[in-house]
C-alpha cells in the first residue's frame, strides 16, 4: 500500500527522470567496449560473491568475522585486566603505600586492613601456618606450615590474593628457634621478589637456604656448622647477612653461597639484623656484658655503634621504611611490661617510648612510616591483640584482636 | 532482455552486446540521474556500468540475471561517482538552476519539486538508490536485495530510513514556511 506520499514522490522521481541518454553517451560506450579486453571470469569478485548461495556464504563470514572480532577485543581487554591492569609490584625499599597486615593466630594467617576492614583468613589445609612475610614488591606473601600429622614445616608461597599456593621447600625444621620461639626460621625474600633465604637444620647444624619460586627445592648456602640463622638479603640483593651461631658474629654470604665472611667483628649478636632501606647499615642485637642493646653495624662492619645506650635490655629493632626512624622492643627496668615499643632516630637520638605492653618481637613499621605496630600482652601472658600506634605518640590507633597467641605481624607494600 | 542476445555477448559478441547497451542505456541513465544528481555523473557513471559490464561479462553465470547483474554495476558505478563528487564539492559550488519561465501559479508545484529535490538530496546514495530501484523501476525488496548483494532486512531498513528522512526533510521545511507566513502576515 502506498500513502500519499509515496505516491508523491514516484510522480516526482518520473518527472526528474531524463526521458533518453545524452547524444554520444551510446556511441562513446560502444567505442570504449570495442577496445577493451575481456577479463577471465575467474578474476571477476562478482562471480565467487553475487549469488544467493554467494550472499549466504559472505553473511556466513561476515558473523565469523564479527564473532572472531569480539574474541580479539575481549582477549585484548582481558590481557589489558589481568597483564597490563593487574597486580603492579611496589618499589622494594623506600616509602609505599600500606596493604594488609598479615599475622599469624589460632585461626591461620589473617590478612587485614589496618582499619580492621577487609578481615580474612588464609587456611592451608589442617595443621598450623605461621610467619607470614609479604615480598618486597607485595605481590606474594610466604609463610611456613605444618599438618596436624607431620612435625616438620613447609614454605609455603600464595598470591596476594591468597590464591595459587606453591610449596617451594618442604619438610623442615630449626630446632634452635622451635625450643625457644615455637616457630621455625624467619623469612627473607629477596628485592626482586623471586627468591627467599630462611634457616632449617642439617645434622645437627643449621644452614641458610634459598628458595627460588620458579624452581623445585632449596639451595643451601651456608656451612651447617657455623649454625646459621636469621637470614637478612640486603637491599641491593648481592649479600645475605645472617647470625653465625657458632661464634655469636654477624655474617654475610653472596646469594649462590659464595664469599661467606664475618661481616663485624661485634660479638655475642643475636636474633634478626635488619638492613637500613639504602643498604648501608643493619641495626643487630648484640649482648654487651650482661645487657643487651642495639647496635648500627655499616654495611662494610667498619663501623659500630650503639643506638641504644640504654640500662635495659633491648631487642629487634626495625628500620624504618624511608630510613629516617628506628624502632625495637626494651624491656622496663621496673619489670611492669613483656616490653615496651622505643622509637629514635637511626644513631639512637630523639627516643620516644611508647608505653603499651607489648611483645620482644621486633615491632613493624606501615610501608608508609606513619604507623607502628606491636602486640599487646593479656594478663595470661598471651599476646591476643594486634595493636597498630602513632609513632610518635603513645595512643593506639587500632587494636585487632584474634584467638590465640598472635605475632609475627607483616605489612603489605602497595604500589 | 533476450537470453540469446546475452548469451552471445557472454561468449565475447560485441554486436550482441551492442544490442544489450542500446536497449539498457537509457533507463540506466535515467536511475544514474536520478541517483548521483548531475548529468555528466550519470553519463560516467552509466558508461562506467556499461564498460564493466563488457568486460567481466563471461563471469556471469546466469543469463537471465544479467539485467539484474547490469542494475548492481550501475549502483557500484553511482557510488564511486559519488565519493568523486563529494571531493569534488569541496572546490565548487552547485547551484539548481532556477526556472524563470515559471509562472506565479506553478509556484506551489515548483515550490514542492524543490523541497523533495532538496530533502532526496539529504539522502545517502545507498538510500537513494533502493528508493528509485523499488519506487520507479518496481523491484520488489527482495530482488533488490539480490541485485545489491545485502540481506533483505538491509534492503527494507534502507528504503523505511530514506523515507522517514525525507518526511522529516519535509515536515521541517513545513515548519519554516509557516513561521515565515507568520511574520509575514
Amino acid at each position: 500500500m502506498r500513502d500519499g506520499f509515496d505516491r508523491t514522490l514516484v510522480t516526482w522521481l518520473a518527472s526528474e527522470r531524463p526521458p533518453r541518454e545524452p547524444d554520444g553517451l551510446l556511441r562513446d560506450v560502444l567505442a570504449t567496449t570495442a577496445v577493451t579486453r575481456r577479463r577471465p571470469a575467474w578474476l571477476v569478485w562478482d562471480r565467487w560473491t553475487w549469488s544467493a548461495s554467494a550472499v549466504r556464504v559472505v553473511r556466513v563470514v561476515r558473523v565469523a568475522s564479527a564473532v572472531a572480532l569480539v574474541g580479539l577485543l575481549t582477549a585484548i581487554l582481558w590481557f589489558v585486566l589481568t597483564v597490563v591492569g593487574g597486580p603492579r609490584p611496589a618499589t622494594p625499599f623506600g616509602l609505599a603505600r600500606p596493604g594488609f597486615i598479615a599475622f599469624d593466630a589460632e585461626e591461620g594467617i589473617v590478612l587485614t586492613r589496618a582499619d580492621g576492614s577487609d578481615r580474612r583468613t588464609l587456611s592451608q589445609g589442617d595443621g598450623q601456618a605461621v610467619n607470614p612475610t609479604w615480598s618486597r614488591d607485595g605481590l606474594h606473601l610466604a609463610y611456613w606450615h605444618r599438618s596436624a600429622e607431620t612435625r616438620s614445616w613447609d614454605l609455603v608461597v600464595v598470591d596476594e590474593d591468597g590464591g595459587n599456593p606453591v610449596t617451594v621447600a618442604h619438610g623442615l625444621s630449626l630446632k634452635a628457634r622451635e625450643s625457644t620461639l615455637n616457630q621455625p626460621s624467619n623469612l627473607s625474600w629477596s628485592p626482586d621478589g623471586e627468591r627467599i633465604a630462611f634457616a632449617a637444620d642439617v645434622g645437627d647444624g643449621s644452614a641458610i637456604f634459598v628458595a627460588e619460586l620458579a624452581r623445585a627445592g632449596p639451595t643451601l648456602i651456608t656451612d651447617p656448622r657455623g649454625r646459621g640463622l636469621d637470614p637478612a638479603w640486603a637491599p641491593d640483593g648481592s649479600v645475605i647477612a645472617y647470625q653465625h651461631s657458632l661464634t655469636e658474629t654477624l655474617h654475610a654470604v653472596a646469594p649462590d653461597g659464595t664469599a661467606d665472611r664475618q661481616l663485624s667483628d661485634l660479638r655475642n649478636t643475636t636474633l634478626w639484623p635488619d638492613w637500613s632501606p639504602d643498604g648501608a647499615q643493619l641495626l643487630v642485637t648484640a649482648r654487651v656484658g650482661s645487657q643487651y642493646d642495639i647496635f648500627a653495624v655499616s654495611a662494610n662492619g667498619s663501623i659500630q655503634v650503639n643506638v641504644s645506650d640504654h640500662p635495659s635490655d633491648e631487642f629487634s629493632p626495625t628500620w624504618s621504611p624511608a630510613g629516617n626512624r628506628v624502632a625495637w622492643a626494651r624491656i622496663p627496668m621496673d619489670g611492669s611490661a613483656r616490653a615496651w615499643v622505643v622509637t629514635a632516630n637511626p644513631d639512637g637520638t630523639n627516643p620516644v617510648e611508647i608505653r603499651e605492653p607489648a611483645d620482644l618481637a621486633p615491632p613493624g613499621w606501615s610501608p608508609d612510616g606513619t604507623r607502628i605496630y606491636s602486640y599487646v600482652q593479656a594478663p595470661d601472658g598471651t599476646f591476643q591483640e594486634l595493636i597498630v600506634l602513632d609513632p610518635v605518640g603513645v595512643e593506639a590507633v587500632v587494636r585487632l584482636p584474634a584467638d590465640g597467641n598472635i605475632g609475627n605481624g607483616n605489612w603489605q607494600r602497595r604500589p | 532482455m533476450d537470453r540469446d542476445l546475452v548469451e552471445r555477448a557472454m561468449s565475447g559478441d560485441h554486436d550482441a552486446f551492442s544490442q544489450l547497451a542500446r536497449a539498457s542505456i537509457g533507463r540506466l541513465y535515467g536511475i544514474a540521474q536520478l541517483i548521483v544528481r548531475d548529468p555528466d555523473r550519470a553519463s560516467d557513471a552509466t558508461q562506467e556500468a556499461l564498460v564493466a559490464a563488457w568486460r567481466d561479462l563471461s563471469a556471469l553465470r546466469d543469463a537471465d540475471r544479467f539485467e539484474a547483474w547490469l542494475h548492481r554495476l550501475l549502483i557500484r558505478a553511482c557510488h564511486r561517482e559519488a565519493r568523486m563528487d563529494r571531493r569534488r564539492r569541496a572546490v565548487e559550488v552547485h547551484e539548481l538552476p532556477l526556472d524563470d519561465t515559471a509562472g506565479r501559479d506553478e509556484l506551489p508545484a515548483l515550490h514542492d519539486r524543490d523541497q523533495l529535490e532538496r530533502a532526496f538530496r539529504r539522502l545517502g546514495v545507498e538510500e537513494r538508490a533502493v528508493i528509485v530501484l523499488h519506487h520507479l523501476e518496481g523491484f520488489p525488496l527482495s530482488e533488490i536485495a539480490g541485485i545489491l548483494g545485502i540481506p533483505i532486512g538491509t534492503a527494507k531498513s534502507r528504503l523505511h530510513r530514506g523515507i522517514r528522512t525525507m518526511r522529516a526533510t519535509l515536515d521541517a521545511d513545513a515548519r519554516v514556511i509557516q513561521i515565515d507566513r507568520g511574520r509575514t502576515a
